[in-house]
């Protein structure tokens, strides 16, 4: 005789009344395969855990938010941000769709040389720039993005020791009705520290304004945030050209478009309440294309999109160390991923996933990663199937952050793949062995 | 004429001591003279009230939240409407409509028929943007600052006296009345709704407040205005009384021509002593108390499930003034095979 | 493993303790088990023939088994015996 499909015994209390958060059981979503490869297939190829990296949907994104732009206004450039993830493959992926670099360091300068950006092509960014950044910056021509008084100040000593022009744009924090503002980084807009500082830049021979940059903050969920600095870059824009007969090259928005991710906190799924590109777009264009600038002097857009371009393109896939019952009676699961793999868990309900059917009972559980430390939790409240040892389980939309934030902790990093057009598997990253870990380390007692 | 048999699906049914509307708008729909209505209860929670009343509902389903994603409460919701065919469908839940109104169109192309507000109208009342929503539609509305920062409390300070209202985006409000107490709201305001918190100014008067149904083209199609007697310590009324107030008519009449609202609402005002009239908060829903409107003469769950079916709807004009509701609490006595029943089959 | 005496087991896996108050909800194959403890089986017997009924291997089985038993036991629907009488 065939024997019955065998589903695990369960008791769950009842819980009368309470507001719980996730009422019905939800139907589960399963992820089986990245580009058509199966899951097991890559784990057995490459281990787990594993980050997964599809070039297809970096490439459709990339597509959907260049046309998104592009549609609505003549002149749009994006560039990459490293920070996001400066895995050299990734960076030539966006290099050779048209993106520039934007970078926050003389090592991701370094890095974007490295991935043959030209140097007029990399946007320098962030508070930190060395005489010796500086000098590397202007000797390749880049766009220095200047932050505060210092560093104008060091530039300008810079460029009379070089004797050598810099081509210059200055960051601006301003209200954009987003709150907190990010009011440490750059001049502010509306106590007038912005226009002093153009003031001193338009009277420094050495220098060359070319543009306005603002980034407002990360995750923006209100597109017509982004509005509202837009009209701010515009109004700099034109009282630039007023009061000195001079037409800059661009206005950079910056990054911060959400991506489709969920916050900790949110009531409802990322990917509902978030904007599109098209909305992004809508209120940017429309809010410099409704300023004063004419038409024929309407500045190049440069958009520094960072999360909202990768975070859906990168997967890690893990698989189940052991399940438990807390002293609660709490379901809880070990996976072999950690919270040092995963960065971007601690202000995002990752979106967990099985690779296959495992059961149809569902359990709010707590998921934790393998290390040996309490905050290493990857999920505190989740619905989920009872999966058993050796599952393999899909965290999706860890593209952004995660690769350049995670840490080395207790084990080694694990393989970067990346799918490519063609469905060809490719390592970008190798996994970490003790040789590689310790040929930084020197030991005066050997 | 006979009467026309539709079928109601109404969310809601949480009568409790903070109610939601959906047992007050299923018997508003019971008393109208045009429809028999048969009555679909769609419960969260296997407690509410509405599951156990006798005679209220013919089938009670249970769904699940929005937050688990919009496409699963919708797909049960059309699960449902395989079984009972659900004509016309009232939400009253604020964390719903989100869901509801994104999915209008998937819902009417099963014959789900709703009358909701459009997602611009819903977001424009938005706590933190009541400033601009007074400028754009010429209404008073108490001063505020959108705070992001504890630090900006000294700009508070500069610009209103205490106390002052400390507001988050979606719920809770707390009167501060010195910059500790405003530190203590922020703080845990914050950590429950985030960014901004709102710091309202605040206006001395009596609250007032307004239930009305607006048909999507600029007209009142029911208005009915009310003042609290007595406000439970969750900020609910227990009872209130309809008042002969024209300059709240006018108002009311005056924001749904311009904003052209669809839907039920309820306008929350603060009447000054010296008969100012200050916007605080638009529910972009029917409220709880809406049987005191029926009460009075106007039937607006009926009224809107008509505008809902398309029907031409003219607009009420009369209500009885000085009519008054008075809740109760009452307790049932049931049976556990009720709750066993929802809490196992998820469906009665 | 004693179920108490205040617990009632519905056959849709309705279960309600009456002492406490709470209800529970079993899944198809909890309901089986539940039935057979509360008729005295012994492991051992239980398992010989959930593995002859079920497509199922031995050690998974006596691991979910006893993680359903202290389930149980959490729940207080099985006697409670002192957990540091070590015997
Ligand atoms: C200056 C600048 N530009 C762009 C970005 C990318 O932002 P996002 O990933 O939010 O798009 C950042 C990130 O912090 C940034 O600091």
């Amino acid at each position: 005789m065939e024997k019955l499909k065998y589903e695990k015994p369960i008791i769950s209390k009842i819980t009368a009344g309470v507001p719980n958060k996730f009422g019905l059981p939800a139907k589960q979503k399963i992820i089986s395969e990245i580009d058509g490869i199966p899951v097991p297939k890559l784990m057995e190829e490459f281990g787990s855990p594993l980050f997964v990296l599809s070039e297809k949907t970096i490439k459709d994104t990339y597509a959907e938010a260049k046309q998104a732009f592009e549609t609505r206004y003549p002149k749009v450039q994006f560039a990459w941000s490293y920070k996001t993830n400066y895995l050299d493959a990734i960076c030539s992926v966006f290099h050779d769709e048209g993106s520039w670099a934007e970078v926050v360091s003389g090592f991701e300068f370094e890095k974007a040389l490295s991935n043959g950006v030209n140097g007029s092509n990399i946007i320098f960014n962030g508070p930190d720039k060395s005489e010796e950044d500086l000098t590397m910056a202007i000797n390749h021509n880049a766009c220095i993005h200047i932050d505060h008084f210092d560093e104008l100040y060091l530039l300008i000593e810079t460029t009379r020791k070089l004797n050598k022009k810099a081509r210059v744009a200055i960051r601006v924090n301003l209200d954009a009705g987003i709150y907190p503002i990010w009011d440490r980084f750059g001049f502010n807009y509306e106590n007038g520290e912005a226009w002093n500082a153009i003031n001193r830049i338009m009277l420094a021979e050495n220098l060359e304004m070319i543009g306005l940059h603002t980034h407002i903050g990360t995750y923006i969920m209100v597109a017509s945030a982004y509005a509202i600095a837009a009209t701010k870059l515009s109004n700099l824009y034109m009282a630039i050209h007023k009061k000195f007969d001079h037409w800059l090259k661009y206005i950079d928005l910056g990054g911060g478009f959400a991506s489709k991710n969920t916050l900790k906190g949110a009531y409802m799924p990322g990917s509902e309440t978030c904007p599109t590109f098209d909305e992004y777009a809508e209120a940017i264009s429309n809010a410099i294309i409704s300023s004063e600038i004419p038409h024929e002097n309407l500045p190049v857009l440069f958009l520094e999109t960072g999360r909202a371009l990768i975070d859906d393109a990168g997967y890690l896939l893990t698989t189940v160390l052991a399940n438990k019952r807390s002293t609660q009676g709490r379901r809880t699961m070990v996976i072999d991923a950690g919270v040092n793999l995963l960065f971007t868990s601690f202000w995002y309900n990752l979106g967990v996933f099985p690779s296959k059917e495992v059961s149809s009972h569902v359990e709010e559980s707590t998921i934790y990663g393998p290390l040996c430390m309490n905050i290493d939790v990857i999920r505190d409240a989740i619905n989920f199937p009872h999966a058993k040892v050796g599952d393999q389980l899909v965290i999706e939309r860890v593209g952004a952050y995660n690769m350049t934030q995670w840490m080395q902790f207790i084990t080694f990093r694990p393989n970067v793949i990346l799918i490519d057009l063609e469905g060809k598997t490719h390592i970008i990253r190798k996994k970490e062995n003790l040789d590689s870990l310790q040929s930084f380390e020197l030991n005066p007692k050997r | 004429m006979a009467k026309q048999k539709i079928t109601l699906a109404v969310t809601g049914l949480n009568n409790t001591d903070n109610p939601g509307p959906g047992v007050p708008v299923i018997r508003g729909a019971k008393e109208s003279e045009d429809f028999d209505v048969r009555v679909i209860g769609l419960v969260y929670e296997n407690l509410e009230p509405g599951i156990y009343m006798e005679d209220l509902c013919d089938r009670i389903f249970q769904i699940p939240y929005p937050s688990s994603g919009s496409d699963e409460l919708i797909e049960r919701i059309e699960q449902i409407h395989q079984q009972e065919k659900i004509d016309v469908l009232i939400p009253n839940f604020d964390a719903e409509l989100f869901s509801f109104m994104k999915n209008e169109q998937r819902l009417l192309d099963k014959e789900i028929h709703t009358f909701l507000p459009s997602l611009k109208q819903f977001q424009e009342r938005d706590k933190d943007k009541l400033a601009e929503y007074g400028k754009k539609y010429g209404v008073k509305v108490p001063g505020s600052i959108n705070l992001g920062t504890i630090n900006q409390i000294s700009d508070l300070e500069d610009k209103f006296d205490y106390p002052v209202m400390i507001k988050g985006q979606f719920y809770d409000a707390y009167e501060a009345g010195n910059e500790e107490q405003v530190k203590q709201a922020f703080y845990k305001i914050s950590a429950k709704w985030g960014f901004p918190v709102i710091a309202q100014e605040f206006v001395k008067g009596t609250e007032v407040n307004v239930i009305a149904l607006g048909d999507g083209k600029g007209n009142t199609i029911a208005a009915v205005p009310m003042r609290k007697q007595y406000i439970t310590d969750k900020g609910k009324a227990w009872g209130g009384i309809t008042l002969a107030d024209e300059k709240m008519m006018e108002l009311t009449r005056m924001l749904i021509q311009k904003t052209k609202w669809k839907g039920g609402m309820e306008l929350e005002l603060i009447k000054t002593n010296s008969g100012e009239y200050y916007l605080i908060e638009i529910n972009p829903r029917i409220p709880a108390w809406v049987y005191l409107a029926v009460g009075a003469g106007q039937n607006i769950p009926d009224a809107l499930i008509k505008l809902a079916l398309g029907w031409d709807v003219k607009p009420m004009t009369k209500y009885k003034i000085g009519k008054m509701f008075v809740r109760y609490s009452f307790d049932m006595i049931v049976d556990l095979e009720k709750f066993a029943a929802i809490s196992m089959n998820k469906e009665i | 493993m004693k179920i108490t005496e205040e617990i009632k087991i519905s056959d849709n896996g309705f279960v309600f303790n009456s002492k406490t108050g709470d209800s529970f909800n079993l899944n198809p194959l909890g309901l089986e088990l539940i039935k057979q403890i509360a008729n005295d089986k012994d492991f051992d017997i239980i398992r010989s023939e959930m593995l002859e009924k079920y497509d199922i291997d031995d050690l998974t089985f006596e691991k979910d088994f006893y993680e359903f038993c202290a389930l149980l036991k959490h729940h207080q629907i099985t006697l409670q015996d002192d957990p540091l009488n070590f015997v």
